[in-house]
């Protein structure tokens, strides 16, 4: 039956887990990932959680990056802007109307990708470097906005977003945060992925490589956009969320444009577009950075602390600047050359 | 079913692409759009499939009916439901994705899963090479089965009027020929119509019933595709036999 075949073919071909040994190796991959709260206080890296939580909301936004810049091409500097406005939209609701954590997170995803969506709009008519500057004034307005709103505490932003409570009992120590950031993680590469295996998430890649072609074969160009900026907005929104929660409080500081900058660069690192490579850059560049502050701190590396806050600027910067240079298609491409020449060992090159 | 009745296209509003085009296609017949560069036959093909509009140009004169409906002021993606399918010239394959991928884009406004995987099959019947290949990133194809990817991907699409734009553009001769070869049988099998511009006027002309030459953006010559090959050896030669390739089935000297 040769019609059956093509179409256990066609899932097959865009199965998340294709065989049996992908399937023990994630397995392995989520086990330890699960236990790794203990792990670290086992080895007595207690202090290393408060990073892997910040990793894992890093994680959640940039993965929504990477459906804006890594599947649709759309370079965005406004991302920490969409954080900033699902912090401060879960803030606002808790803090200022009294809301409930679940109820105000469930209003502000929604909002910020509505926001998101509507940043898209010029983006629709503009190309490369055009549509950065767009979300890069989107950034700035927000900023603006929030900085002059009452309601969002101005500048001295919001206190005391209150924790979320999960069947009864209050996230409070760091390994239950961990926890429930890393169900939001794990949902978010999921979403991800399927995101990218959709019918839509592949004519955002159409769109990307070649968007008049995409059109010829009656893909909406611009709605396509559109709708890459909203998904990408869900996963900002609900980074900003927890985020806030997190550390209960809101400020402006806490978002700003090098962040937008350190996403893209962790995307470019990475390598567009793929699920897997964003969360690889993310982890890759954070782990640069938290190396430095540990050396530092350790009494490793003569520095006083603005010197190292402009030494982790310096080596984000390289690291991102080589990886465009030699390695474009980022940490993916390593990953499949590595895969390549060890499938065909001890034959090629 | 296509009827281009006296077009003129202009670019950015100065620059002038065609002036006073007409052609038809009847239902399920393949009509070749001969001519040298810049005679204006992409240009054409671009005012039916509304892709001019992409480009800053716009159809200002005359108009374009597909079953009587005018559509030169339709977006590509709305001529595209209407059934049309415009193959750009060069290999317009989406790099990124894989050979599958790329043929399943093709399929993008289908919603019939279950014929949508058995086209995909035919097409891997039709270009076995692509088969091979389905698990590649389509950037990593060659240039004749980057053609064949786009050709089998408008071929999943479905369409009622498929528009090429100079499918034998730097291929070996085998190559056009098998590319030519399967176009026939999409032509015959699935009675789907194609337009085909091209500048290798033999290979076009094989295959097509009707002819139509384009010079400076105007049409020169029109009519039966046995006609226009016999003008194309004995009047016309600089300006339409310009091609290199010679079936192998005819061995006539070139006639320059």
């Amino acid at each position: 039956m040769r019609k059956s075949r093509a179409e256990t073919d066609i899932r097959r071909h865009i199965a998340l887990v294709e065989n049996r040994r992908q399937w023990t190796a994630l397995a392995i991959l989520m086990a330890l990932l699960l236990l790794l709260p203990h792990l670290l206080r086992w080895i007595g890296a207690g202090g290393w959680l408060m990073f892997t939580n910040f990793t894992l909301l890093t994680v959640v936004a940039v993965l929504g990056l990477n459906v804006i810049t890594g599947m649709c091409g759309l370079i965005s500097l406004g991302h920490s802007g969409f954080i900033m406005l699902g912090s401060y939209g879960v803030a606002i609701l808790t803090v200022q109307l009294g809301w409930p954590f679940w109820a105000a997170l469930a209003v502000s995803t929604p909002a910020t990708a509505a926001v998101a969506a509507i940043v898209a709009l010029p983006a629709v008519r503009l190309k490369g470097f055009y549509v950065a500057v767009v979300t890069l004034a989107f950034f700035f307005i927000a900023q603006y906005v929030f900085k002059n709103l009452p309601l969002a505490g101005s500048f001295h932003g919001l206190v005391g977003v209150p924790p979320p409570r999960l069947f009864g009992w209050k996230v409070r120590t760091e390994t239950a945060w961990y926890y429930l950031f890393f169900a939001a993680a794990v949902l978010s590469v999921l979403a991800s992925a399927n995101i990218a295996r959709s019918r839509f998430g592949r004519a955002f890649c159409a769109v990307r490589d070649n968007s008049v072609t995409a059109a010829g074969l009656g893909i909406h160009v611009g709605l396509a956009k559109i709708r890459a900026f909203f998904l990408g907005g869900l996963f900002a929104g609900l980074a900003g969320g927890l985020w806030a929660a997190y550390v209960s409080v809101v400020r402006l500081d806490q978002f700003s444009l090098w962040d937008s900058i350190w996403y893209v660069g962790m995307i470019i690192i990475g390598g567009g577009g793929s699920t897997a490579g964003a969360v690889a850059g993310v982890v890759l560049l954070r782990l640069l950075g938290q190396i430095l502050r540990t050396a530092t701190m350790g009494g490793w590396l003569p520095l006083n602390s603005n010197a190292v806050a402009a030494l982790t600027y310096a080596v984000y910067g390289l690291a991102i600047v080589l990886f465009a240079m030699f390695q474009p298609h980022g940490l993916m491409a390593i990953w499949g050359k590595l895969r390549a020449r060890y499938k065909s060992w001890p034959f090629g090159v | 079913m296509l009827e281009v009745r006296k077009i003129k296209a202009v670019y950015s509003d100065v620059v002038l692409g065609v002036s006073e085009v007409s052609l038809t296609v009847p239902d399920g017949e393949a009509v070749a759009l001969l001519g040298s560069n810049g005679s204006g036959k992409s240009t054409t093909l671009k005012s039916i499939s509304g892709v001019l509009a992409t480009e800053d140009g716009e159809v200002t004169e005359g108009e374009v009916l597909f079953d009587g409906v005018r559509i030169d002021r339709l977006a590509p993606e709305e001529t595209a439901r209407l059934g049309i399918c415009h193959v750009l010239q060069g290999r317009s394959a989406f790099t990124h994705l894989t050979t599958e991928e790329n043929l399943l884009m093709g399929a993008y406004l289908r919603r019939d899963r279950r014929r949508v995987a058995e086209d995909l099959e035919k097409v891997y019947s039709y270009f076995p090479a692509l088969k091979a290949r389905r698990r590649q990133m389509s950037g990593y194809l060659s240039g004749g089965e980057q053609q064949m990817l786009v050709i089998g991907r408008a071929f999943l699409f479905g369409p009622r009027l498929m528009l090429l734009d100079e499918p034998s553009l730097g291929l070996a001769p085998m190559i056009v020929e098998e590319i030519y070869r399967i176009l026939r049988r999409i032509n015959a099998q699935e009675e789907t119509a194609l337009l085909i511009a091209e500048q290798n006027a033999r290979a076009a002309l094989a295959m097509a019933s009707r002819g139509c030459v384009l010079q400076n953006g105007r049409v020169v010559s029109e009519g039966p595709a046995e006609r226009l090959l016999e003008e194309a050896h004995l009047a016309l030669p600089s300006k339409v036999a310009g091609s290199s390739v010679q079936s192998p089935t005819e061995n006539r000297p070139s006639s320059v």
